[in-house]
């Protein structure tokens, strides 16, 4: 099941007629450089660099993209209707 | 005969030189045999070619050291090499590298370390120091501008770093001297123990305080006055200004919460490994990451020379039981991850606290936690017995108390400081089937399993595991990424595909280990988003030299075929080019569940690389190669 966008963060439209058809997708705050974290609603049937390209996100560092639990190629992955995203920041060393 | 007292001086006063250039042209030379202390003046050329850091310890390797040594024979060579960008006015270039023959690999010892004391070198007016031989007692060296003693260290012997960077500030009456010092564990030859800097950075993998301790030197000592020089100031601005202008937003993650921000992060995509490589998650994750315990741990922020990032931490805790000493900073991402999910353990005071230990007594905190990790399996496995104490997983008590007898060979610490693959040399097949190493050099926290390539790094490094000059899969599969921007230099596109190798991924990492060898030797962090561009108007800024981004690559691929042409020369062969078995382990769930290669994909792969190196089926470098890259070394 999609989650509602809480109060506060920015939905976007998806062009489907039911919501269950659409992916959801979470950004950590740090990756857009904002207070807080946003959930936005996208189309499925893209990769997701040419969703965030679309639906003109950019974003500010690497990233890693959960989806339904799983670490899903950015370039490779095609969001299917119902997917679950997370996309949280990738940094490490020292 | 004692070395104690010994005396060299050169003139070496700021107003002898010319300050037209970054280096000196000068390398100290000690042997401790005989007290014996010269200087080296290479040409320009040498400089040119090996830029310094890993590039001048793989030319003394190469050039003094006799084949198939013990690491811990006092023909070892222990080298202090900072680069020729190190203490210049760019930001990121406050490192240095040190360098040997690794007493726990056999292979190459190269680890850099951040903070003063690679500057402060540079300010003494000498560009390196290479320390041959062993002293017949306890000595350090002081090196205050062009003047080097050696010391008597009898009465520092046995004490912490953090208590014998003081006791030497206070008998010299030098307040702000920068150290490079030994612990318990160099003293006790514990096979990864660290050199520490300036109490809080280390040169920490693969071993060098154990050669440091092997030829009873404790610490070696600088303070310089001299101001290292520009042969093209306005060219270094240009640099500088597009880096001041850019790291608040290019770096912000290094910013706001260094490494240690990362580590809920990288646990949740399955970067990190859990439980000795066992498990996909571990319950309290969220505790080990600096947004939770930056609150009640966090005392300061701390940088090195010429950084305005401020990315490290100072960390400070008290209460009746337990106190963390900030002299000793905080840990890193590397550092929770070995100490915290690999062994199961949740406590952020803990780790602290074990972190604290490792600096205090001169310890790997990689090598240090995965050990401990593989010894709490081996114990759970019931392959350890006859020992009073034995660690085990999510057990923070016995983390604290592995380190303790780790340091002072204590017990079951006597095989662990010894490191997990000897280890499980001695213990048969069932430990074998658990370790995770490369080369014998435990694996950092970038899962083999995730990052395909990074694992591929890890089997090729010379030094034994290594995610510093190696390509984080994950960094270059985002379009923009400073990795995806380097390859772009080069012509590869991007960005590469996150799961397996590919021919187009190995291409990405030929340019991109070629460009982290550089920075070894420049010495640069990592951390910064310089391109290839920026470090070659930084080379000619500091040096005068107009150098192309190819000649920056070819640079750092000589350097990685010097290192090659070491690891030949030490006996090993493209069958050592692999990692042990727990790295092949597939997790059934989580987020990368069914990831990973096969020890025969791996191979297949490297023989790609060999032949994008110019190697043969091998993996020597072919003579034409040799040739091309101007190198001329005897291997035999």
């Amino acid at each position: 099941m999609l989650e509602i966008p809480e109060n506060g963060q920015t939905p976007y439209l998806s062009q489907n007629e039911t919501m269950e058809k659409a992916v959801s997708i979470w950004m950590e705050k740090s990756l857009l450089g904002t207070n807080t974290s946003q959930t936005v609603i996208v189309d499925a049937g893209q990769n997701i660099l040419q969703t965030l390209q679309y639906i003109n996100i950019r974003l500010r560092q690497p990233v890693a993209a959960i989806v339904n639990g799983k670490t899903v190629d950015l370039t490779e992955y095609i969001l299917q209707p119902g997917d679950n995203v997370q996309l949280i920041p990738q940094i490490g060393g020292g | 005969m004692t070395i104690i007292g010994k005396t060299f001086s050169i003139n070496n006063r700021p107003e002898t030189l010319t300050k037209e250039l970054s280096y000196t042209g000068k390398i100290l030379r000690v042997n401790l045999n005989n007290g014996r202390i010269w200087v080296e003046e290479p040409e320009e050329a040498f400089y040119r070619k090996l830029i310094g850091g890993r590039g001048f310890i793989l030319h003394y390797l190469l050039t003094e050291l006799p084949s198939r040594i013990d690491a811990l024979d006092a023909q070892n060579l222990l080298i202090f090499a900072p680069g020729v960008l190190s203490g210049t006015v760019l930001p990121g270039t406050g490192r240095h590298a040190v360098g040997a023959k690794s007493p726990l690999t056999g292979a190459l010892a190269s680890a850099e370390a951040g903070g003063w004391f690679g500057s402060e070198l540079k300010r003494t007016g000498f560009d390196a120091i290479i320390i041959q031989g062993r002293s017949d007692v306890p000595v350090y060296l002081w090196i205050k501008d062009g003047t080097v003693e050696i010391k008597d260290a009898s009465h520092l012997w046995g004490k912490t770093v953090g208590d014998t960077h003081q006791m030497i500030a206070d008998e010299l009456d030098e307040p702000k001297i920068r150290s490079a010092i030994i612990g318990p564990a160099g003293e006790n030859l514990v096979r990864y123990a660290a050199v520490i800097h300036d109490k809080n950075r280390a040169a920490g993998r693969s071993g060098l305080g154990a050669v440091m301790g092997s030829k009873n030197l404790k610490a070696v000592i600088v303070r310089g006055s001299n101001k290292v020089g520009l042969a093209d100031k306005a060219l270094m601005q240009t640099v500088q200004r597009w880096i001041n202008s850019n790291y608040k937003t290019l770096m912000s993650w290094a910013v706001t919460y260094g490494t240690s921000g990362s580590v809920k992060f990288n646990h949740d995509s399955g970067g990190t490994a859990i439980r000795n490589y066992l498990d996909n998650a571990l319950e309290g994750i969220e505790n080990l990451d600096a947004r939770s315990f930056f609150q009640y741990l966090l005392k300061d922020r701390d940088t090195c020379n010429q950084c305005p990032v401020r990315c490290k931490l100072v960390v400070e805790y008290h209460d009746k039981d337990l106190h963390i000493d900030p002299r000793y900073g905080g840990p890193e991402y590397e550092t929770i991850g070995a100490m915290g999910p690999l062994c199961g353990i949740n406590d952020a005071i803990a780790v602290a606290k074990a972190h604290e230990l490792c600096s205090a007594y001169g310890l790997d905190t990689i090598s240090t936690g995965a050990t401990i990790a593989f010894t709490m399996e081996c114990a759970a496995e019931g392959l350890l017995s006859g020992y009073d104490f034995l660690p085990s997983f999510g057990n923070a008590e016995s983390l604290i108390e592995s380190i303790h007898r780790i340091a002072k060979r204590e017990g079951i610490g006597n095989e662990m400081a010894e490191g997990s693959a000897r280890m499980a040399q001695k213990l048969g097949e069932k430990a074998q089937s658990i370790l995770a190493v490369a080369r014998g050099q435990e694996l950092p926290l970038h899962d083999p399993r995730y990052k395909n390539l990074c694992a591929m790094g890890y089997a090729l490094s010379a030094t034994g595991a290594d995610h510093q000059h190696n390509l984080i899969d994950n960094f270059a599969n985002f379009p923009g990424s400073e990795v995806c921007l380097r390859l772009e230099e080069m012509g590869v596109q991007t960005p590469l595909p996150l799961w397996g190798i590919n021919d187009h991924k190995i291409e990405g990492f030929v340019y991109e280990t070629a460009f982290k060898n550089f920075l070894d030797s420049a010495v640069i962090c990592h951390f910064y988003p310089y391109q290839f561009k920026h470090v070659a108007d930084a080379l000619g800024g500091a040096c005068g030299w107009d150098m192309t981004p190819t000649e920056i690559y070819e640079i750092g691929s000589r350097i990685i075929n010097m290192a090659r042409l070491f690891l030949i020369r030490e006996g090993f062969t493209d069958k050592d080019d692999t990692l042990s078995a727990r790295a092949f382990y597939k997790l059934s769930s989580g987020p990368i569940a069914g990831r990973g290669l096969t020890p025969e994909e791996l191979k297949y792969w490297i023989q790609k690389y060999y032949m994008c190196m110019g190697w043969s089926n091998e993996g020597a470098p072919t003579p034409e190669t040799l040739a091309h890259l101007n190198i001329n070394y005897p291997i035999a």
